[in-house]
């Protein structure tokens, strides 16, 4: 069921063998080219080396896609909101290339909203980064497991204390998942519905003869939970922890980190940041100059 | 036999762990069993993870309020992009909460609470416009401010509504014990 909740698939695929801080820098990486870039050419490379690691996951390229599919509408709403401010934002020095409007002339009001190339190839590519920075999530999320998380994170010197926390969260859902099935069954045996239309404070409000026994009976089983965990010797000696199985890194993950750190600092030197490339200026530059023969 | 003394102290009890493992995993399970508010854009749902994380905070301190936090942002589709956004959170109500709590008059408190939990969600809102204009440049900065503002009713009410509740009918459970920074007792 946890497994369920975080999106991990168990398998022994190479991008489940390797080593969860690779899998943490992996994460870095990618959401940091993905911002530092803003051209949809650029991106999409990026996105293909993310769909070549999903797809070394055995993960297929629908697989993926799924993973954004349920962004699809908000990702819409982005890219035509764009166009009402993208003049007010980003104006670049050479002039925009407009090729019509988003709400056209209706008797004698309109038309209203410039569309413009710039506009278009820049929304297109905000749709992207925000595409590979939920990939990447959800990769990390797919191929790494809660234990293995919470020992990444600690090995890559996160205090113990946190660690520990994480693992009980991750090993705590499906018992929080019953108890919160048991309490609703019991609210809805005594005729509580969840009401309030569309309103979301009525909404909360109508939740509240369910969540509050829930926080209720949490809280005492954390102060049991709590007891347990001292009683075992918590924070006895944290420096000196030792682990049942220890996570070391080997010479693959050693191979795909180097390659990661080359991506990132070559991905960063070729960015915006540094030589003003990567920018979805060079599309619109490739568009006019080869398709629209400006 | 000799004690072995610990060279650091600990930044979570015991207590505060499980405290803060549990709303962690609550949290989990309430988005598992999709128990959200379902927001006005598509794909946009309010949910609850914010009240888990101030009773967090209330009851074991930043350091815990971090764990329903780092476990919610691990395996959400914006990833641990939304830990470092949501700390402003963090930052305006942590120091706030010790001497909201030392009010004498119930009401009193309650309405501090809500005070402190308001001003604390601005900050976190400034955070999030920034980081969707800024750092996935997005939507531009301040239209988003503005729309984020709009939805604030029902963030207050998210984050601030159960941990006012316990507030007054449970204080000894979020009294806070905790210290930013922990020391030995001596």
């Amino acid at each position: 069921m946890t497994l369920q909740v975080t999106g991990y698939k168990p398998g022994e695929s190479f991008m489940h063998r390797l080593d969860g801080r690779v899998k943490f820098i992996f994460f870095i990486v990618f959401t940091v080219l993905a911002v530092s870039w803003n051209d949809p050419i650029y991106l999409t490379f990026l996105m293909a080396g993310i769909f070549i690691l999903g797809s070394l996951g055995r993960l297929t390229i629908g697989d993926m896609l799924n993973f954004i599919k349920p962004l699809v509408p908000w990702l819409a709403v982005v890219f035509v909101f764009n166009f009402f401010f993208f003049e007010w934002q980003y104006i670049p020095p050479w002039g925009l290339y407009y090729i019509g409007w988003l709400i056209p002339r209706i008797g004698n009001y309109g038309p209203y909203v410039h569309i413009s190339l710039e506009s278009v190839i820049y929304g297109l590519s905000s749709c992207m980064r925000f595409s590979i920075i939920v990939l990447c999530a959800r990769i990390l999320a797919t191929f790494t497991s809660p234990t293995e998380i919470a020992l990444s994170l600690n090995k890559m010197k996160m205090p113990p204390e946190f660690s520990i926390a994480l693992g009980i969260v991750f090993g705590y859902i499906p018992v929080l998942i019953q108890q919160i099935n048991a309490i609703f069954e019991a609210q809805k045996s005594r005729g509580w519905v969840v009401k309030g239309g569309r309103n979301p404070i009525s909404k909360l409000r109508s939740y509240l003869p369910a969540i509050l026994p829930i926080v209720f009976r949490s809280m005492t089983r954390a102060e049991f939970l709590g007891a347990a965990i001292a009683s075992r010797g918590f924070g006895y000696d944290l420096e000196h922890r030792t682990y049942v199985s220890e996570p070391k890194m080997r010479s693959t993950d050693y191979v795909t980190l180097v390659l990661f750190i080359t991506l990132l600092v070559g991905g960063v030197l070729i960015g915006i940041w540094v030589l003003g490339y990567a920018s979805y200026k060079f599309t619109v530059d490739l568009v006019k100059r080869f398709i629209l023969g400006i | 036999m000799s004690e072995i003394k610990a060279k650091r102290v600990p930044l979570l009890t015991a207590r505060q762990v499980a405290v803060a493992a549990v709303l962690g995993g609550l949290n989990f399970a309430c988005t598992a069993l999709g128990i959200a508010i379902p927001g006005y854009l598509p794909v946009v749902s309010y949910e609850f993870m914010g009240m888990f994380v101030t009773l967090a905070i209330m009851a074991t301190g930043p350091w815990g309020g971090l764990i329903p936090l780092i476990a919610n942002y691990l395996v959400s589709p914006i990833g641990l992009w939304g830990v470092p956004t949501t700390l402003p959170y963090f930052i305006v109500f942590t120091p706030l909460y010790k001497p909201v709590y030392r009010i004498k008059n119930t009401s009193l408190r309650v309405v501090a609470l809500w005070i402190i939990i308001c001003l604390g969600i601005a900050a976190e809102n400034f955070s999030w416009a920034a980081l969707y204009a800024y750092v996935f440049r997005l939507v531009p900065f301040w239209p988003q401010v503005i729309y984020i503002f709009t939805t604030q009713p029902i963030w207050l009410t998210i984050y601030a509504l159960v941990p006012s509740i316990v507030l007054v009918t449970n204080p000894s459970f979020v009294e806070p014990t905790w210290a930013v920074f922990p020391r030995r007792a001596e």
